[in-house]
């Protein structure tokens, strides 16, 4: 009895440890292809809105918060595209990693220069969007900083692996190059 | 004191850039102090929001026959709408983190009777292994309606099993404490639990007793049933002391109450505007107790009652519809004084239809007419509501 105990809490280690890659939470599709992009078989991504989604209006489905729960980083677009779900599913989360200032905390707006930011904002105006304009990703020189800041990111996730993300980041960037 | 800082500044910036260069490289959103993460630029200030919910009402009942309208064998509540122009309440709410390690929310109903506490309270952040810890004053997590803000409520009143077993208001905020547990499983499975002083006054009732009066435990579970849909149900239950004068007119209730139950939700959003919500629950109360007059001991009740209510919502772009059934006496209609069983008369139920207009996430109006049968002598309480809704300020995301 003991040795079929030790030998399943064995196989449970083992299945433990082969996927010790860095767990990424994004909310939206392009986060996760640029992660899956830098990270390869170094991360594991679950990406919470569809393409086929309106990435506004969503509701914090249990299923988010339970992906965010077992999350090394939760990468999201900021500029508050995601204000009427993620800080929910950040707070359910029950995950101390992913709170405001902690490195799996990862904003991809701060690496972008926000355009469209209106100087006096209220919502006379409609439901617009505060901060700027959230929808930065259209521009390539955009995609490539959040690119880079995700590169450090996972660098600082996980060090061992800090030349296989760069090199990574470095053909992504090349193909970036390749753009019309 | 002054050249001091600014050298100190000059330092620090240096040396942060020279850190950051090596890096990629932040750029003047994050400069700009423009986090955004709770809804507002900056931190240091809590997220206010105040929600106004006015409502215009008509009854065949006139308002004597409606403040007079309780649930016999159940509660002696009656409504507290009135015929004409009525403002529930303009709810303010404040919420923001405290530290790295709790975040603070409060909601405060102004209506014409005062300002009522009715949450405060903390929730943790950096607890381990999935815990998390709220106290304060809060409104209990075991039932879903309960867990809401009547502005969230997809009909503009509370269903009738919560009526009957919990008030109008449901169990409402009450100080204690309340623990979760998410495990790391391939499935959605909450555990949660909770100590409340018990001061609802239809289930609980006072202060009684020394301390703590109610537990609480429940168990949330959720699959995604697609991409687009999910379902979401538990048990439930609540155990406490009750001392009460709102089942039986004019005699106490003292004994102790078992509120147990079951929710489940589906939602499915096929698109950006489309959606329909399945919602259900059911109660059922285990009461056991002495029942007193002002004129000394009446006898032993007993009381084993249910309830349950099922409703949808459609929503088609800019407009929803719902209806909603509820009743009692599904299963269990015992009413015991002395081992007799008493003869309360017709089973209560209602039906409810509703239509709203909601332009965008702030404005909400609302036209329901529900047939309330729940008199048990057969009055009949139709009721056409208006309800309006508006929204300004930051509000705390709303639960699945």
């Amino acid at each position: 009895m003991k040795k079929i105990f030790f030998m399943v809490f064995g196989l449970l280690l083992t299945v433990t440890t082969a996927h010790a890659a860095i767990h990424v939470v994004a909310t939206l599709p392009w986060i996760g292809s640029i992660v899956r992009e830098l990270g390869g078989d170094k991360v594991q991504v679950t990406v919470l809105v569809k393409p086929s989604q309106d990435p506004h209006i969503i509701d914090a489905k249990p299923s988010f918060i339970l992906a965010a729960r077992k999350a090394d980083v939760f990468m999201y677009n900021g500029l508050d595209l995601e204000i009427g779900y993620l800080p929910l599913i950040v707070e359910s989360s029950r995950n101390a990693k992913l709170q405001p200032g902690k490195p799996g905390n990862f904003d991809c707006s701060r690496f972008v220069t926000v355009v469209e930011k209106n100087s006096t904002v209220d919502r006379s105006l409609g439901d617009v969007h505060p901060l700027g304009n959230p929808h930065y990703q259209y521009s390539p020189t955009n995609v490539q900083r959040v690119a880079e800041g995700i590169a450090d990111r996972l660098a600082q996730l996980d060090g061992t692996h800090t030349e296989f993300f760069q090199l990574r980041l470095k053909a992504f960037s090349e193909n970036m190059k390749q753009l019309p | 004191m002054k050249l001091w800082m600014y050298l100190f500044i000059c330092v620090f910036s240096v040396l942060s850039g020279v850190s950051q260069s090596a890096r990629a490289i932040e750029t003047d959103s994050a400069a700009s102090g423009a986090s955004g993460f709770f809804g507002a630029a900056y931190l240091s200030n809590p997220n206010l929001s105040l929600i106004l919910d006015t409502r215009v009402y008509s009854s065949n009942l006139n308002n004597l026959e409606l403040e007079a309208k309780g649930i016999p064998g159940y509660t002696t509540e009656g409504l507290e709408m009135k015929k004409g122009f009525n403002l529930d309440s303009a709810e303010l709410f404040f919420f923001s983190p405290v530290d790295p390690f709790f975040n603070l929310y409060a909601a405060m109903p102004l209506s014409l009777a005062g300002v009522e506490l009715e949450e405060a309270y903390v929730v943790s952040t950096a607890l381990p292994e999935g815990l998390q810890l709220k106290l304060g004053r809060f409104k209990s997590n075991i039932t879903r309606l309960d867990a809401q803000h009547p502005h969230a409520w997809d009909f503009t009143d509370m269903a009738l099993p919560y009526r009957a077993f919990l008030g109008s208001e449901g169990l409402g905020g009450e100080n204690g404490a309340q623990v979760t547990y998410l495990p790391s499983l391939p499935v959605y499975i909450l555990l949660g639990a909770e100590i409340l002083q018990g001061e609802n006054p239809l289930i609980l009732g006072g202060d009684t007793w020394a301390g703590p009066q109610a537990f609480t435990g429940f168990i949330k579970a959720s699959l995604d049933t697609s991409d687009l849909s999910a379902l979401y149900f538990g048990p439930l239950v609540l155990v406490g002391q009750t001392k009460t004068h709102e089942v039986i007119p004019g005699a106490a209730l003292t004994g102790r109450s078992t509120l147990s139950g079951l929710e489940a939700v589906w939602k499915w959003k096929p698109c950006a505007g489309m959606g329909l919500t399945w919602q259900s629950e059911y109660l059922v109360l285990h009461q056991e107790g002495k029942l007193a007059d002002d004129a000394g001991m009446v006898g032993d009740v007993l009381r084993n009652q249910d309830g349950f209510y099922l409703q949808s919502v459609c929503q088609w772009y800019q407009f929803r519809v719902g209806a909603r059934y509820d009743r009692l006496a599904l299963a269990y209609d015992q009413l015991k004084i002395n081992e007799e069983q008493q003869d309360l008369g017709d089973i209560p139920w209602r039906v409810s239809a509703n239509c709203e207009y909601v332009p965008d996430e702030f404005t909400n109006i609302r036209l329901q007419y529900t047939y309330d049968a729940s008199a048990r002598n057969g009055q009949i309480n139709r009721e056409i509501i208006l309800q309006f809704i508006f929204a300004i300020g930051a509000h705390p995301v709303h639960i699945f």
